[in-house]
């Protein structure tokens, strides 16, 4: 372990120099980046059932600290504050949006979605505004009449994250339907991942097409089949969405299958639309190296490697169980892998296996975000 | 079939003349038999005969699988019993692991209960399902269910 430790330094010392000879730009904002983050310490932050929410230190392989969330489990949906200080979990069956500080525990915000005769739900979708002053949430609501369930507009919600613990929306906006997970750019645009990835305008509701999908024009293509429940992307700061899709021949028969992948770069808002390798298994989430946007690695049964720039299926490993939901660490040299079942499993880049973080309860559809405070 | 349809069959003695006669009259005046007919297969609840009787390939084509299927939708996906390659290898490992991830987003309303509307507290006291398999029940009609 010293030795592989050592080689990884020098190997990382040696692209640092490489990248400071050839790009002095790039290894100053690199060095910036470094100093910004100063002391602080990286952490994973995940729920699991019944309803607690784990503060995790993945160095230490330990719990921090465990919240308990008045309300029942599900999603688990998690979304970090820009100070990363307080998670924004979706909760009680998909329903209530809870803000908590992970240094105390205290409540600090909460949105019942439901009420008397309308019950929302909403599928994995919340978001926070870049400087986290408002969040959104995409509620789908049905009327709970005495005869019937009448389902009603889907719609996007938007709150004060300074309104408390019985907050209610400032406004909505009526959406598409099948909305689940969502992202915002550092110009505030807020992503919708539907059918197709829609941008909106969070001041006037008015939305567009940033990522064509089911309606993209491909001739030789199928159109695209995606999941799309894990809201990571922090640790890259982007929006990403893998995608599995059949190339057709030119009686329009499949002759070939890929992976690809969806994504909007959340600093610059730049959208790109591309396969990455071949589809042999199953993915359910995936994360890109943030040191290198063309790796990309997916997980379910299997933890895998894409190298994007070349189509590669560079390596994959089969996993002890199924995991649903991969990160990285902002280095960029450890993999985390939750969801699912218990246990929290740790990677290298190579795919050498760095242990598990047992937790108490299922992870379920759980995000497992990384933390930096 | 439509009550209407009931009531003309109790008033037609269901001869075998008679039913060879209404078949044979069926394949020179009606239409040409229905897309799961044609397959061997009966529409068996409502969206399944709006499919089958869409009156266009196009009005077909609108019926859509979400992008990702949660929330008590009709799922795609074959389920439990195969992969998407037609195996069984892809399908998740151990079930135990994809229990509560089925449960939760009621995506497989039909093998497990959904915990999203239906059956709330089916999981209650069984936070690992691996360890507390044991603990799960199945789930009956009671109530106002019945």
């Amino acid at each position: 372990m010293m030795t592989h430790r050592s080689e990884r330094l020098r190997c990382v010392l040696g692209v640092a120099l490489l990248v400071a000879l050839v790009m002095p730009g790039v290894a100053a904002a690199a060095g910036e980046q470094e100093e910004a983050a100063g002391d602080k310490h990286e952490y994973l932050v995940t729920m699991t059932r019944p309803n607690r929410l784990h503060l995790i230190d993945p160095e230490a392989r330990e719990v921090v600290r465990t919240c308990e969330i008045d309300g029942a489990f599900g999603s688990g949906t998690i979304q970090l504050s820009p100070d990363d200080r307080i998670a924004y979990v979706l909760h009680n069956r998909w329903e209530d949006v809870v803000g908590v500080d992970l240094r105390n525990c205290e409540v600090v915000f909460r949105a019942n979605q439901s009420s008397p005769g309308e019950r929302v739900k909403s599928v994995a979708s919340v978001a926070l505004s870049p400087d986290g002053s408002r969040l959104y949430t995409v509620q789908n609501p049905v009327k709970l009449l005495i005869d019937e369930y009448q389902v009603q507009r889907s719609r996007l919600a938007v709150f004060d994250t300074a309104a408390g613990l019985d907050a209610k929306p400032l406004t909505t906006y009526p959406v598409p339907r099948q909305i689940t997970t969502m992202a915002t750019d550092a110009e505030g645009n807020i992503y919708l991942s539907g059918a197709d990835i829609y941008r909106m305008d969070p001041e006037t509701g008015e939305y567009d097409v940033a990522i064509a999908n089911r309606h993209w024009d491909r001739p030789g293509f199928s159109a695209p089949d995606s999941l799309a429940i894990w809201a990571t992307g922090e640790v890259a700061n982007e929006f990403l969405r893998p995608y599995s899709v059949a190339e057709l021949d030119d009686n329009g028969e499949p002759s070939a299958y890929h992976w690809g992948i969806s994504r909007v770069d959340l600093a610059t808002g730049e959208t790109e639309n591309k396969e990455i390798g071949p589809f042999e298994f199953i993915i359910f989430s995936m994360v890109s190296d943030p040191t290198s946007r063309d790796d990309f690695y997916g997980v379910y049964t299997q933890l895998s490697h894409f190298d994007a720039a070349t189509g590669e299926l560079k390596k994959v490993i089969d996993l002890d169980h199924t995991y649903y939901n991969v990160n990285s660490s902002y280095d960029g040299q450890t993999l985390y892998i939750g969801g699912a079942s218990s246990d929290i499993a740790l990677y290298d880049t190579d795919f050498n296996d760095l242990g598990r973080i047992e937790l108490p309860g299922d992870m379920s559809t759980a995000t497992l975000k990384v933390a930096r405070f | 079939m439509n009550r209407h349809d009931d009531n003309h069959h109790d008033a037609e003695p269901a001869s075998h003349a008679s039913i060879a006669a209404k078949a044979a009259r069926e394949t020179s005046d009606q239409e040409p038999p229905t897309p799961l007919a044609r397959l061997g297969l009966t529409p068996l609840n409502q969206k399944a005969r709006r499919l089958d009787t869409a009156p266009s390939e196009a009005a077909r084509e609108e019926v859509q699988a979400m992008q990702t299927v949660a929330g008590c939708t009709s799922s795609f996906d074959p389920g439990w019993e195969v992969d998407p390659f037609g195996g069984v290898a892809a399908l998740c490992q151990p079930m135990e692991a994809d229990l509560y991830g089925c449960a939760d987003p009621c995506w497989w309303p039909a093998q497990v209960p959904d915990t999203m509307n239906s059956y709330p507290n089916w999981s209650s006291g069984a936070d690992r399902a691996e360890r507390d398999w044991r603990k799960l029940d199945s789930v009956y009609p009671q109530g106002d269910d019945s």
